[in-house]
């Protein structure tokens, strides 16, 4: 099914390998089907792009105070979550490495957010200076796996070693000689009433739940079309060309580790973002944002919608945790089993993800329209 | 050593556990050459190829490129430096566009626009231009072959190594691929790994030939193929196969 989306269109020779052996002898990770009609990564999007992306915005941020507080509390957590799951989807599906551990940026944005903002007592600097701090973490990290040619499924088996030392870590601290500042960082129990972020520019107006949903709404929508056009610059062009062929690419003359660093970084910083939203949203924050649980979490949400599309990973979010609060609302026991079910369905069934797998039904269903007399 | 040597190997030598893929090959190649290395599976012609462009690192010995020491550069490095190389295996970005391969090829010396122009331009000369938008993993055998070979030349390289760069290809494609080697060789030093000897004949000046890791001889297509020694190891087995 894979192989008539890419061979759809143009000549091809007899003889011709299916798309899994032609896979198989390049050593090209099975990244993603190619959906007929779609514009490549490394086009620039068309105006009809512009439009829904502009669509779907408006909408949002019209519904918004039109719906109430415990709709908008699972919104925004959507959108928030979201971001997470793009920064892991970039990395997996655009540049081929499965960062497993994308919640030890989330985890380290949140706690760095709550312990400056709670010993300053300003909300916007701490904001930025919490991604920075996952930022200059990712660097390290990255630099020592990446220049140290670590191979990509060492590279997930370490982020996830990473997230889940630092929640042993933070889950150790419970006594009260762990203390940043004023802050204490109270183990197990994690933080309680970080700060709400206040206006920059009006530091007595706090942003409410509204607000952090209209926040994560603006954020999502910017990172996502800053992913997209990122893709189509020489530097995104290039991390697609390492998911290809990294030999290949290197032949050509880049040096492919300081691409990859310069995506694991910009991935760690996207995750930064979404871990300080998370500690601003519930007002709090807790080892279980680095746990075992939510990294898996993360790669469900972006096998379910499809990591070879931006949007995908934003639907298998919000599908996926609508499911979870479905689940949990009726009372259904075991939504772990569930949720490992859907993900078995998916892993065996839709292998591109829900968004890529209708774009290639779609797609089918449209040249048999125009076979059709 | 003579000023106009692009390439040359001292004593460069590869082991794999006790095995020699390479054994103590000192090789000159003089700029604007057209060399063809020939030599029996397992001689170690890809091995040098792999040497030349750090894709594996020698156990000894040294290469020097434009008389500069490049013995244990990255690929990346030799890249920059000006060798391209075309692999013995299919090494292509499959899931992207023609365009988009020659795209890749052609900005890690240019800056984007002159790239796209100079994909284009490419992909016209190949006569590829119908299929700029069709991914690479759908072509014809030979077109790939083709897309790759520009791949490698999109940059201007000084020097361009082929590893059996008409494998697969019919009588057509083949004398084809000859004609593109010779131009290519008008601006490029070049060496290419053959097994076919009517393409040789097309193309070669002077010959290499290699067996069982070392340098048997090197000189014109004729004497090479008249050698008995060569042959011996190479010819007679090919001829006695068919």
């Amino acid at each position: 099914m894979i192989d008539k989306g890419l061979t759809g269109a143009p000549p091809v020779a007899p003889g011709r390998r299916s798309s899994a052996q032609r896979r198989a002898r390049a050593g090209a990770p099975a990244t993603g089907a190619r959906i007929p009609g779609m514009t490549p990564a490394s086009v620039a999007p068309p105006w009809w792009w512009w439009l829904a992306v502009a669509i779907a915005t408006a909408f949002l941020l019209w519904l918004t105070p039109r719906i109430d507080i415990a709709q908008q509390l699972d919104l925004a957590i959507i959108f928030i979550l979201a971001l997470l799951a793009l920064s892991m989807s970039f990395l997996w599906g655009y540049v081929g490495i499965l960062s497993f551990g994308q919640t030890a940026f989330f985890g380290l944005g949140g706690y760095a957010y709550a312990v400056l903002a709670l010993n300053f007592d300003t909300t916007t600097w701490p904001a930025l200076a919490a991604i920075l701090v996952a930022v200059l973490f990712a660097a390290a990290l990255g630099y020592f796996v990446i220049y140290g040619r670590v191979s990509d499924i060492y590279l997930s088996v370490i982020t996830l070693v990473v997230t889940l030392i630092l929640e042993k870590g933070i889950r150790s601290t419970s006594g009260p000689e762990y203390v940043i500042g004023s802050v204490r960082l109270n183990g197990q129990n994690g933080i309680p009433s970080v700060p709400s972020l206040r206006l920059p520019w009006d530091s007595s107006t706090e942003l409410f739940v509204d607000g952090v949903l209209y926040l994560s709404i603006v954020l999502l929508v910017l990172v996502y079309v800053g992913l997209r056009l990122l893709l189509t610059t020489h530097f995104g062009r290039v991390l697609v060309g390492i998911r290809e062929n990294q030999r290949r690419i290197e032949l050509l003359g880049y040096d492919s580790r300081r691409y990859k660093l310069g995506a694991f970084v910009l991935a760690a910083g996207i995750a930064a973002l979404s871990g300080v939203l998370y500690a601003v949203w519930g007002n709090f924050v807790a080892p279980e944002m680095f746990n075992l649980n939510q990294a898996a979490q993360v790669v469900i949400w972006v096998i379910v919608g499809g990591r070879s599309t931006l949007i995908g990973p934003i639907v298998g979010t919000a599908l996926v945790q609508d499911l979870t609060v479905q689940l949990g609302t009726i009372g259904v026991g075991q939504v772990t089993l569930i949720l490992g079910l859907v993900l078995m369905a998916f892993v065996l069934v839709f292998r591109e993800g829900l968004v890529p797998s209708l774009g290639l039904l779609l797609a089918k269903l449209l040249r048999r329209q125009e076979r059709a007399p | 050593m003579s000023a106009d040597l692009i390439l040359e190997t001292r004593r460069l030598e590869k082991r794999y556990g006790g095995v020699r893929a390479l054994a103590s090959v000192s090789f000159g190649l003089e700029l604007g050459e057209l060399r063809c290395l020939i030599g029996p599976n397992g001689a170690g012609k890809s091995t040098f190829f792999k040497l030349l462009t750090g894709q594996i690192q020698p156990t000894a010995g040294a290469i020097l490129f434009e008389g500069e020491d490049v013995t244990n550069a990255a690929p990346h490095e030799i890249g920059r430096l000006g060798i391209g190389i075309k692999n013995q295996i299919q090494d292509v970005f499959n899931g992207l566009s023609v365009a988009e391969n020659l795209y890749l090829a052609a900005s890690s010396t240019r800056g984007r626009r002159q790239a796209e122009e100079r994909a284009r331009e490419l992909a016209a000369r190949l006569g590829l231009e119908r299929l700029l938008d069709a991914p690479v993993g759908a072509l014809a055998h030979g077109q790939r072959q083709w897309v790759e070979i520009a791949m490698v030349v999109a940059r201007e390289p000084k020097l361009v190594l082929l590893d059996e760069p008409s494998a697969g290809m019919t009588v057509e494609e083949t004398r084809r691929t000859a004609e593109l080697i010779r131009e290519v060789n008008r601006t490029a030093t070049l060496i290419v790994v053959e097994h076919d000897m009517q393409f040789i004949r097309q193309i070669a000046h002077k010959v290499t030939v290699f067996h069982q890791g070392g340098i048997l001889l090197e000189d014109s297509f004729e004497r090479v193929v008249a050698d008995p020694v060569v042959r011996d190891v190479y010819l007679g087995r090919r001829t006695a196969a068919s």
